[in-house]
């Protein structure tokens, strides 16, 4: 047998023998007994009617304190009650009656060892006539006793409210300056407020926790709602699958990815999307999702309806069920095809600047190596190579200008002839030049060509007198298999006289041999007396397309 | 054995040049001129396949890429008719295709003095 069980007999006992006491009163006693007695079962119905009512505990908690402490004759009185907070902690929170919530609040929480804290743990009701001849009393520090500016309490009664699963919810509390205030009577209606109030908060803390759970649901299904929303309107390929790879789910995005509509597909194996050289991905996939590993950005490609190929970024995490076991994978798939292409651009440019640039370097080696054979000085070195890398630069401008799709024969020709030409010079005249295009591999070589006849004319020919006249006179034929023919006469006249040169240049060997060899051409070069006479006869190769950014596909 | 009495004995050996880059294929042809070397130039894979398989050389220098064309019909013809070759690449050696990785390989744009060994070691065995 327990101490709260002894103390409940005691308490019973002493019950008792008040109620003998009050039996034996006068009749003007009795007739205010009576009174007494209704005016409690008023405020006893008040209150049960008020907590059958009510579901919110704070104003529960307050209905019980006032009523309690009207019923008790107490100056003040104070629910205390054990709430369970938002992060699952337990805090005392408490109504009062009869005194300002000031003046409880500055004393912070009970301690279980006090007096006042022993009604929360179990022990049972108390009640003293004079809580300073208690021997429980005064024992705690710092206060040993009522604190110093509490109000004033001599009679004391506290009651637990215990809730039906046995959970001390807390304690009405009261107090009274003078002694003896409380009679066993009192106890028992507070006992029978306190098992009301225990019920009402029963039902308040069943309440709070439905529409907490209510509330909670209703998040989850607004939650699931939005994503619903998300994966359906979403662009990326968003599907579900089983732990052996059959779709369960599969949106808009999937749609227009794969080709698939969603009840084609639901119910089928993945595998339907992958191409057969990558049949080995999938048990991989499966093997990582089932040990409850995600991919992460996996590039690969997949096979849509019509049998094309497209490159997909993919990601695959698996899908737990409540007990936490894999159930299936859900699987975003990015159509990255633009990223590749971009890509594919850039190595492409990457790889013609490179290819260009060494070109370039060939050309450079390849006219310093062949100048410095056919000079004798550094003086004569460095003018006839500068000239020629000059005549390289012009080719290039042309170009770039156009993008390097090709360049404009009589821009080329133009631009060479423009420092001995016109003004009082030698007579210049070109013809039927104007229309045509070249790529860039004849406009770099013509351009060196025209450039060694230029300077031979300009050193030795028509271009080195007043008098001298060049004729140029350009022709596009049709030639076999569809291809265009061009004739390119370069004509001097009116010069010194000519004679054919000891011993064969840069000049010659590249137009007579360069040409030949890098344009197919088919050249002849005389040195005739009144004057040079070039002839070239070369396929028209097609403009290219450019190779700038904006271009390369 | 002295660079000059190397390359006296290897003078008048025959090679066959596959180079589209006109101005390249002019310096090759002067190099090895003067190495006294005799040079057939081709700038076209056509016409370097026809010469692999009709004409004799104790080597060739290949250009890999020729105008976008690849230079491996000409190498398989030498192959077969077991002429050494060297390829000549502007990209390095990575874009080679994978069974002829361990050719030698010159990148370009070389010296004299590069191509010059690399033909010794490859052409005169």
């Amino acid at each position: 047998m327990d101490d709260s069980t002894v103390r409940g007999r005691e308490l019973t006992e002493r019950a008792e023998a008040e109620h003998l006491q009050e039996n034996s009163s006068d009749p003007q006693h009795e007739a205010d007994r009576r009174q007494r007695q209704t005016r409690r079962l008023q405020i006893l119905n008040r209150v049960a009617q008020l907590v059958a009512r009510d579901l919110d505990i704070k104003r529960i908690a307050q209905t019980v304190a006032d009523a309690t402490t009207e019923l008790t004759g107490a100056q003040f009185g104070a629910f205390f009650y054990n709430v369970v907070n938002d992060g699952g902690h337990c805090e005392k929170h408490f109504a009062v009656s009869g005194a300002p919530r000031g003046d409880f609040e500055k004393f912070g929480v009970p301690r279980d060892s006090s007096l006042f804290g022993r009604t929360f743990c179990g022990e049972g009701a108390i009640r003293c006539d004079d809580v300073r001849t208690d021997p429980r009393y005064g024992n705690n520090p710092p206060h040993r006793g009522i604190p110093k500016g509490h109000l004033p309490v001599v009679s004391y009664l506290a009651v637990p409210v215990v809730l039906r699963s046995g959970e001390i919810l807390g304690a009405l509390c009261f107090g009274h300056e003078r002694a003896g205030v409380f009679t066993a009577e009192t106890e028992e209606l507070v006992a029978g407020v306190a098992a009301h109030a225990a019920t009402a908060i029963d039902n308040g803390r069943l309440y709070e926790a439905a529409q907490a759970e209510i509330e909670r649901s209703r998040r989850v299904e607004h939650a699931a709602r939005h994503l619903a929303a998300i994966v359906v309107s979403s662009d990326d390929a968003i599907i579900s699958k089983d732990t052996n790879g059959i779709i369960q789910t599969w949106n808009k995005g999937a749609e227009k990815l794969f080709g698939y509509r969603a009840e084609e597909v639901i119910g089928k194996s993945i595998t339907i999307l992958i191409p057969p050289d990558r049949e080995d991905e999938e048990p991989m996939i499966l093997a990582r999702i089932r040990r409850g590993e995600s991919v992460d950005h996996y590039e690969t490609v997949r096979q849509r309806k019509d049998g094309s190929l497209v490159d997909i970024s993919l990601t695959v995490s698996p899908i737990h069920d409540s007990s936490g076991k894999v159930i299936g994978a859900s699987k975003i798939a990015r159509d990255i095809t633009e990223r590749r292409i971009i890509e594919a651009r850039r190595e492409l440019l990457l790889r013609e600047v490179n290819h260009r640039a060494k070109n370039m370097l060939h050309n450079v080696q390849s006219i310093a190596v062949q100048t410095l054979r056919n000079t004798t000085s550094p003086e004569t070195f460095q003018k006839v190579f500068l000239a020629r890398l000059g005549a390289l630069s012009h080719a290039h401008d042309l170009l770039a200008r156009a993008e390097w799709r090709g360049a404009a024969l009589a821009d080329l020709i133009a631009l060479e002839l423009a420092p001995y030409c016109g003004a009082g010079g030698p007579n210049c005249t070109v013809g039927g030049c104007d229309d045509v295009q070249l790529n860039a591999r004849a406009a770099l070589a013509l351009g060196m060509a025209f450039h060694e006849l230029a300077t031979n004319a300009a050193k030795y020919g028509a271009l080195s007198a007043a008098s001298g006249q060049l004729e140029i006179q350009c022709q596009v034929t049709p030639g076999a298999d569809g291809t265009e023919m061009l004739h390119i006469d370069w004509i001097e006249r009116g010069g010194p006289p000519v004679s054919k040169p000891s011993r064969r240049g840069f000049g010659s060997r590249l137009i007579e041999h360069g040409l030949a060899y890098e344009l197919e051409a088919e050249v002849s070069l005389d040195f005739e007396p009144e004057g040079v006479h070039c002839w070239i006869y070369m396929p028209l190769a097609p403009t290219e397309p450019g190779t700038t950014p904006e271009t390369v596909a | 054995m002295s660079p000059d009495a190397q390359s006296s004995a290897l003078s008048g050996l025959r090679i066959l040049v596959v180079e589209d880059e006109m101005m390249l294929a002019m310096l090759i042809e002067d190099w090895l001129e003067m190495l006294d070397y005799q040079a057939v130039k081709a700038a076209r894979l056509e016409k370097a396949v026809a010469l692999a398989e009709s004409e004799d050389f104790d080597g060739a220098l290949l250009d890999v890429n020729l105008g976008g064309k690849r230079c491996y019909p000409i190498a398989e013809a030498l192959d077969r008719r077991g002429i050494p070759f060297i390829f000549m690449t502007g990209y390095g050696g990575d874009m080679l295709r994978e069974d002829f990785r361990d050719r030698p390989v010159v990148q370009k744009p070389f010296q004299l003095e590069e191509i010059e060994r690399l033909m010794t070691d490859t052409f005169v065995s």
